[in-house]
C-alpha cells in the first residue's frame, strides 16, 4: 500500500487530507512541523510527501531540503496557501506546487502523476 | 423861397425897414407910428440876439450831448466784454461784503453751485455747501484780518450735469479809492481735472502695491481691466485684453469688460456715478463670475490674431510696443474691416502691455458709448498704468508656470504615493488573504467530504452545496487579490496589440452572446508592432471589457476601437451601458473601491498599474445615459 507523509500543523485541515487521502486508498501518517516530518521519514519512508510550507519549528522548504539530502528519490508535493513561493528557487526541488485550495481534486491528481511518474522512472 | 428868406436873414428885413423909415422922416407924417415900428425893430433885434446866443448855446449843447453818448456806449461795451469774460471765465466769482454778505456773484457761480435765484444780498453759508463759513477757516474771514486766504478743497454735485466737480476757493482782497479794504472777490476753481489725475496717479500707486502681492492671474487681468474701466480712474467704457501665446505664436483675446450695450452702459454709469471707492474696495467686492457672461467677453475670447498678420492693429501694435490712437476707425486704414465691425467704435487706443522689454499682449480701450473723445494725455497715464500691469501680469504668469510645475510634482508624488499605497495593501492583503485561505480550506474540504455520503433529508445535501459554493467564491476573490499583491515582472516581447484584443474578444464571445451584446471591432491597418507583456495586456483587456459587459446588463453594443495617434496607439474600449456617476469616476481606480455587489475592486487598479509600468495611461470618460468610453493609450517606442 502506497504510504503518504502529510506535513500540516493546522489540525483541522490535517484532519481534512488524512480523510480524504484514506479515502483515496493511500495509507496516511502525519506530521505537524518540519522536525516532526523528518523523524518521520526516517520511522516510515514514505512513497510521497506532502509538504506544507509555513509552519512552526521548521519550515516546509527546509524540512524538504533535509528529506532531500537524504532520500533523493523520495517527490514531495508542496501544498501551501501561498503562490509567491512558486518563484523562490528552493521550492523548484518539488516535484510540484500547489496552492490550497479547498477543491482537492488537483492535489489528488498530482500525487497520482507524481507517483505513476516515481515508478516509471524506478 | 420868401419865407426862408424870411427865416434866415430877419437882420436884413429890419435893416430894410430902418432904411424906409430913415428916408421918410422928412415927409413926417405920423411920429408915433414910427416910434412904434423903431420899438418893434428894436423887441425883434433883441429877440434876435437872445435867440441867437441861445442857438449857440444849444449848439454847444448839442455837441456835448454825443461825445456823452459816445462815453455811455464804450462803457456799455467794456461792460459787455467784462460780463462776457466774467461768464467764460470758467471759475466762479463772487463779491463779498465786510458781513460776509453777497454783493455781486457771476453766472458760472450760479450754475456750480445750482442757484436758482439771485445770490445777492445773501449771506455766503446760504449759497456755498461749505462748513467753514463764519470761522477762521474760511477764506474771506481770512483775508478780512489781512491773511492769506485759500481753501484747499471740497466736493460739489451740481445737479444740472449730474458731475461731481472738485471746487478750490481762493479768496483776493479788494481795496477802495482810499485804499480801504471794503471786499473780498471769493474765486472758485474747478480742480476737478487735476484732481482725477492725482487721482489716477494714487490708483497707479494703489495698483503696484495691490499687484505685488496678486499672484492669481484671472484675479489680475480682472483688476487691470476694472481700473481702466473705473468711472473714476480712467473712466473708459470698455476694454479688452489680449495675451501672446507663444507656443501658437498668436494674440489671443482674455477677457473683455465693459456694458454690451447702451442700455446697460446708461445703468451701470448711473450706479457708479455716485460712488466713489478706492481700488482696495473694489479688489475686495470683486466678482469674478460677474461679468463674464457678457456678449462682449465671450466676443474678446474668440479673437485670435497670428503675429505674422501685421495688417491687424492690435498686432502692429504689439510688434511696434507702441501706442496707437485710433481716430477714425472707419477711414484709417491701420485697422481692419473685421475688427472694425466686432468693436464697433470708430475711436480707440491699443496700448501694449510691455515687460522686460517684451511684449506679452495688448490692450483696446474705447469710449464706445460716451462717444468722449481719448486725449493724448489720458493715453499717456494708461501707458503708464499698463505698463505696471504688464509686470503684474508677467509675475502672474512665471508663478503660473511654477504652479504648473508643482501640480506636475504632486501629480508623480500622488502616483508614487498611490503605488506605494498598492504595495502596502498588496503586502497586508496577501496576509490577510492567506490567514483566510487555510479555514476556507477546511470549510470547502470537509463540506465537499460531507457531499459524498447520501442523505435521507435532501435539504443537508443542498445546504452542504451551498457552502461549497460560497467557499469556491471567495476563494476566487482572494485569487484576484493575492494577484494583485504579487510583485509583477514584466515580460516584455514585440506584439501586435491587435492581435491580443482578438484573442480577448475571441475568448469572450460567449459571454458576449449570453449577455446580448453586439461587439463592433475598428483595428487601424498598420498599427505597429510594441513591446508589452501579452499576458498582462490581455488581463487589462479583460478586466476593461468585463466591466464594460457587466455595465449593460441588458444587452448593447460595444465598440472596440484601436488606432495609432501621434508616438502612441490608443484603444478604445466604448460601451452603451450604465454610466459611471462623478463621485464615484474619482475614485475608480483606487484599490478595494466597487460599486459591484461581488466585485473585488481590484480590476480597474491592477489594469491601470499595468498600463502605467508599460509607460502608457488610462483615460475614462463617463456621460449620463451615454454609457462610458475607457481610452489606453500605449506609447510606441
Amino acid at each position: 500500500m502506497t504510504t503518504i507523509l502529510l506535513v500540516e500543523d493546522d489540525k483541522n485541515q490535517k484532519l481534512l487530507y488524512e480523510q480524504e487521502l484514506r479515502h483515496e486508498g493511500y495509507e496516511v501518517v502525519t506530521a505537524s512541523n518540519g522536525k516532526e516530518a523528518l523523524e518521520k521519514v526516517q520511522e516510515n519512508l514514505p512513497d510521497i510527501v506532502i509538504m506544507d510550507i509555513n509552519m512552526p519549528k521548521m519550515d516546509g522548504i527546509e524540512a524538504m531540503g533535509k528529506i532531500l539530502g537524504k532520500n533523493k528519490e523520495i517527490p514531495v508535493i508542496i501544498n501551501t496557501a501561498y503562490s509567491n513561493y512558486k518563484d523562490s528557487f528552493m521550492s523548484w526541488a518539488a516535484d510540484a506546487y500547489i496552492v490550497k485550495t479547498s477543491d482537492l481534486s488537483e492535489l489528488k491528481e498530482k500525487i497520482k502523476e507524481v507517483l505513476a511518474k516515481k515508478s516509471k522512472d524506478s | 423861397m420868401s419865407k426862408r428868406q424870411a427865416t434866415y436873414y430877419p437882420k436884413e428885413v429890419i435893416d430894410k425897414i430902418r432904411n424906409v423909415l430913415n428916408k421918410s422922416k422928412g415927409m413926417v407924417l405920423d411920429e408915433d407910428l414910427l416910434n412904434t415900428v423903431e420899438n418893434i425893430c428894436q423887441g425883434v433885434e433883441s429877440n434876435l440876439k437872445r435867440k441867437k446866443s441861445k442857438a449857440s448855446e444849444l449848439a454847444r449843447n448839442i455837441i456835448k450831448e454825443g461825445e456823452s453818448k459816445n462815453l455811455g456806449e464804450q462803457i456799455q461795451e467794456e461792460r459787455e466784454i467784462f460780463g462776457n469774460i466774467m461768464e467764460v471765465i470758467g471759475t466762479g466769482l463772487c463779491l463779498l461784503d465786510k458781513d460776509s454778505k453777497v454783493v455781486w456773484a457771476n453766472d458760472t457761480l450760479k450754475e456750480w453751485l445750482d442757484l436758482k435765484e439771485s445770490p445777492v444780498g445773501n449771506h455766503c453759508s446760504n449759497i456755498y455747501q461749505c462748513d467753514v463759513a463764519g470761522t477762521d477757516k474760511c477764506p474771506a474771514v481770512r483775508v478780512f484780518k489781512g491773511e492769506e486766504g485759500h481753501l484747499p478743497e471740497s466736493w460739489v454735485t451740481t445737479t444740472k450735469t449730474e458731475k461731481r466737480m472738485h471746487i478750490q476757493h481762493i479768496a483776493i482782497p479788494m481795496t477802495n479809492k482810499e485804499g480801504v479794504l471794503e471786499n473780498v472777490l471769493l474765486l472758485t476753481v474747478d480742480v476737478t481735472k487735476s484732481e482725477k489725475l492725482v487721482h489716477r496717479l494714487l490708483l497707479l500707486q494703489q495698483f503696484g502695491e495691490i499687484t505685488q502681492g496678486t499672484l492669481h492671474l484671472d484675479k489680475l487681468l480682472h483688476l487691470i481691466l476694472t481700473c481702466i474701466t473705473a468711472d473714476y480712474s480712467f473712466g473708459f467704457n470698455r476694454a479688452m485684453l489680449f495675451l501672446i501665446n507663444q507656443e501658437l505664436d498668436v494674440l489671443n483675446g482674455k477677457l473683455a469688460i465693459g456694458p454690451s450695450s447702451l442700455e446697460e452702459a446708461t445703468q451701470i454709469q448711473a450706479e457708479m456715478s455716485s460712488k466713489h471707492d478706492s481700488l482696495r474696495d473694489i479688489i475686495d467686492r470683486l466678482d469674478y463670475s460677474h461679468n463674464i457672461d457678457t456678449p462682449f467677453n465671450t466676443m474678446t475670447k474668440l479673437m485670435v490674431y497670428p503675429l505674422t498678420d501685421t495688417r491687424e492693429v492690435v498686432v502692429s501694435c504689439a510688434k511696434g510696443k507702441k501706442p496707437i490712437i485710433i481716430k477714425d476707425a472707419d477711414n484709417d486704414p491701420r485697422v481692419t474691416e473685421e475688427f472694425r465691425k466686432s468693436l464697433g467704435a470708430s475711436e480707440f487706443v491699443c496700448v501694449p502691455l510691455i515687460a522686460k522689454n517684451e511684449t506679452i499682449g495688448v490692450i483696446v480701450a474705447d469710449n464706445v458709448y460716451t462717444v468722449e473723445r481719448i486725449s493724448e494725455d489720458r493715453v499717456n497715464t494708461l501707458t503708464m498704468f499698463v505698463n505696471q500691469a504688464a509686470l503684474a501680469i508677467e509675475n502672474a504668469e512665471t508663478y503660473k508656470r511654477l504652479e504648473d510645475k508643482i501640480n506636475q510634482l504632486t501629480e508623480i508624488q500622488e502616483r508614487l504615493i498611490r503605488s506605494e499605497k498598492l504595495a502596502a495593501i498588496g503586502s497586508m492583503s496577501s496576509y490577510v488573504a492567506h490567514e483566510i485561505r487555510n479555514p476556507l480550506v477546511t470549510i470547502g474540504g470537509f463540506a465537499k467530504t460531507l457531499s459524498r455520503f447520501t442523505f435521507t433529508d435532501s435539504k443537508i445535501k443542498t445546504n452542504i452545496d451551498i457552502i461549497i459554493e460560497e467557499v469556491k467564491r471567495l476563494e476566487e476573490i482572494l485569487n484576484n487579490i493575492t494577484d494583485f499583491g504579487k510583485p509583477s515582472t514584466l515580460e516584455k516581447v514585440d506584439t501586435q496589440i491587435c492581435k491580443i484584443m482578438e484573442d480577448t474578444c475571441m475568448l469572450m464571445e460567449n459571454y458576449f452572446q449570453e449577455k446580448q451584446i453586439k461587439l463592433h471591432k475598428r483595428f487601424e491597418e498598420d498599427i505597429p508592432e510594441i513591446s508589452v507583456d501579452p499576458a498582462q495586456i490581455k488581463q487589462v483587456f479583460l478586466n476593461i471589457i468585463m466591466n464594460a459587459v457587466e455595465s449593460m446588463p441588458d444587452g448593447g453594443d460595444l465598440d472596440v476601437i484601436i488606432k495609432s495617434v501621434y508616438k502612441s496607439i490608443e484603444i478604445d474600449i466604448i460601451d452603451t451601458g450604465k454610466s459611471i456617476p462623478q463621485r464615484v469616476l474619482q475614485n475608480i481606480f483606487d484599490p478595494f473601491f466597487t460599486t459591484k455587489p461581488s466585485g473585488t475592486g481590484v480590476g480597474l487598479p491592477v489594469s491601470l498599474k499595468i498600463i502605467e509600468d508599460h509607460g502608457g495611461n488610462i483615460d475614462v470618460k463617463s456621460k449620463h445615459g451615454k454609457g462610458t468610453r475607457m481610452s489606453l493609450t500605449l506609447p510606441i517606442k
